[in-house]
């Protein structure tokens, strides 16, 4: 049922919105994530091409921030940063390889920078191919390669402090 | 006496560097190196904040991340990106 009204969403919205954040807009900072397709900044959303008759399998990966036990105490939020220029090619490149190693349709891959709270996604990974195995195969390479192979770090925020990860 | 041209390479610093460092990035100006290679700027860069000493990263040159074993091989240019990238957490 929950791929039924992701669809739903996307069919009436052409876009499937998976979770909105708190947005704080800074103007010169707001221009340049706007031209990031893959490092975002306070929401998380994807588009994939309408209809594709193909597709019987859709995979969604959403890696959600834990309330983790630190020496510090425990996690209230996550301070994610990238090195963002350098992640969005380390990020294509892994989807082109993705396609190459497996048999699916469309990849789509979304990291949040800026705070992410207990609770909240930080990391989505969709992939929809014909079926299921080859889908399955491919999101599992891909959120091991991008945690593997992407510059992004996480500073883990206690009511006592700051811990990098 | 000639007088030198800069050539200035941009160093970024990420992660748990950024604090130790208190900054983002620096220009570093290698026209008065005599080898201009990654090894050699990291050996000056070392001297001039050895809390860098103890720490663990790797290296990007122009967003490609270069192997240890070629520091001393690749040479930079002015208008180069010298990125020190600590271990990776993203998830």
């Amino acid at each position: 049922m929950e791929m039924k009204s992701l669809f739903f969403l996307h069919s009436r919205e052409d876009k499937t919105k998976v979770f909105d954040g708190k947005e704080k807009k800074k103007k010169g900072r707001a221009e340049d994530m706007r031209k990031r397709k893959y490092i975002v900044k306070g929401k998380i959303s994807f588009r994939f091409s309408r209809g594709d008759e193909k597709c019987g399998s859709f995979v969604v990966f959403l890696g959600v921030v834990r309330a983790d036990k630190t020496p510090v105490g425990k996690v209230k939020y996550i301070e994610y940063s990238a090195y963002e220029e350098m992640a969005e090619k380390e990020i294509e490149k892994i989807i082109k390889e993705a396609k190459e190693k497996f048999r699916v349709e469309e990849i789509d891959v979304k990291h949040r920078v800026g705070k992410v709270r207990v609770g909240e996604p930080s990391f989505l990974v969709v992939v929809s191919s014909e079926h299921r195995k080859e889908g399955f195969a491919a999101a599992k390479y891909i959120t091991d390669e991008v945690k593997k192979r992407v510059p992004i770090w996480k500073k883990e925020v206690t009511d006592k402090g700051k811990i990098w990860k | 006496m000639r007088k030198s041209k800069s050539e200035n390479v941009k160093i970024l610093f990420y992660g748990v560097l950024r604090d130790i460092m208190g900054k983002k990035q620096i220009l570093f100006d290698v026209s008065g190196l005599e080898n201009k290679t990654v090894s050699d700027i990291m050996k000056v860069l070392i001297d001039m904040f050895p809390s860098l000493k103890e720490k663990k990263f790797e290296i990007a040159l122009n967003r490609e991340v270069i192997r240890k074993e070629d520091y001393k091989l690749c040479k930079v240019k002015d208008g180069d990106e010298i990125a020190l990238l600590p271990p990776f957490s993203g998830g």
